[in-house]
């Protein structure tokens, strides 16, 4: 995907998240934003790689690795669940041609941690 | 002695501790091989277990790996190593391009140097013209080729494909930890050598060098 259309994505889901969860950042500030920036640019490059490698599972093991190290640091499965489902649906009005390929490993993403 | 008080002396950046510790097997009989993998290999997991459940920081893992990098150096230092000769095998070891993990790389050069090969170390993040250039002066039997990060896969079959075809005609070896999830031989040929374990590399050098003499017999 290239990185206009990465970029596009990463602005608006992270807007989106904090607009449904406001209290993050009074909780963590700037600093957090911008982790959270970073976390989306992770995801991508994990998205990236399971689609050059035709290997969905590629992603489907970082979702497990991430899901363990947010919770072991007291966050809940269901913050990555919601942001992987938003790059899922904003990818449905992208015009990059790879959005359905990484719809489809983020869906399969999902179902390893649900 | 266990993994786990070897990756706690690690954590601590006890390097005096955990030489002994390698040591004390190694005067009891262990082999090298068996000491990388049973304890350093999986004290280094233990490691990463660690942070990812958050008993640990970012910054007890890099001293970790900095104490292991040096203990691993100090002990490959008093290990007795079989002398070079004229004759000796040749193999040269690195990672590839912004592959930045260098430690399962530099147990496995150890392994070939204590078996009297003539190896050359080239570290970790080498980019592939100067891979080649390296090989094609060097010559080697062997080449390691090591990677960590699956976001470096996609460059293998590149480097697998140019130093194959080099005068040398060297066996490629792959090591990386990516071996327990992921079938890498489709980025390689079918000539290509997986190694995930330092106890079946020297067995490999072993039945290799046998066949070796064989031929020169």
């Amino acid at each position: 995907m290239n990185q206009q259309a990465r970029e596009k994505v990463i602005d608006e889901v992270v807007i989106e998240i904090y607009e449904a969860y406001p209290e993050i950042l009074a909780r963590f500030g700037e600093a957090g934003k911008a982790r959270c920036y970073e976390d989306n640019h992770h995801h991508f490059d994990h998205l990236d790689t399971a689609a050059k490698l035709g290997q969905p599972e590629v992603f489907s093991n970082y979702a497990v690795w991430l899901t363990n190290l947010l919770t072991a640091r007291g966050m809940n499965k269901h913050h990555v669940i919601d942001n992987f489902q938003r790059i899922h649906d904003r990818l449905e009005s992208s015009d990059d041609p790879q959005a359905s390929t990484y719809q489809n490993i983020l869906l399969q993403g999902i179902q390893a941690i649900q | 002695m266990t993994p786990k008080n070897l990756a706690l002396a690690l954590i601590d950046g006890q390097s005096n501790e955990a030489f002994q510790m390698l040591e004390t097997l190694y005067s009891n009989q262990t082999t090298v091989a068996s000491i990388y993998q049973n304890y350093v290999t999986k004290a280094m997991q233990e490691i990463g277990r660690m942070w990812e459940e958050d008993e640990i920081t970012v910054a007890d893992e890099h001293l970790a790996t900095s104490t292991c990098d040096f203990v691993l150096a100090k002990f490959h230092s008093v290990v007795n190593k079989k002398p070079l000769t004229n004759s000796s095998k040749k193999a040269m070891f690195f990672s590839v391009e912004k592959e930045q993990h260098s430690l399962g790389m530099k147990m496995a050069a150890h392994v070939f140097e204590q078996q009297g090969w003539n190896v050359r170390f080239m570290g970790a993040n080498l980019p592939l013209s100067y891979a080649v250039e390296a090989a094609q002066r060097f010559s080697p039997d062997v080449i390691g080729i090591s990677l960590t990060i699956i976001h470096h896969l996609d460059q293998l079959k590149e480097y697998v494909d140019a130093l194959e075809s080099i005068n040398s005609h060297p066996q490629i070896i792959v090591g990386s930890r990516l071996l327990s999830s992921y079938d890498l031989l489709k980025y390689a040929s079918p000539k290509t050598k997986m190694v995930s374990d330092f106890e079946e590399l020297q067995t490999w050098m072993t039945e290799l060098e046998e066949v070796k003499m064989h031929e020169y017999n």
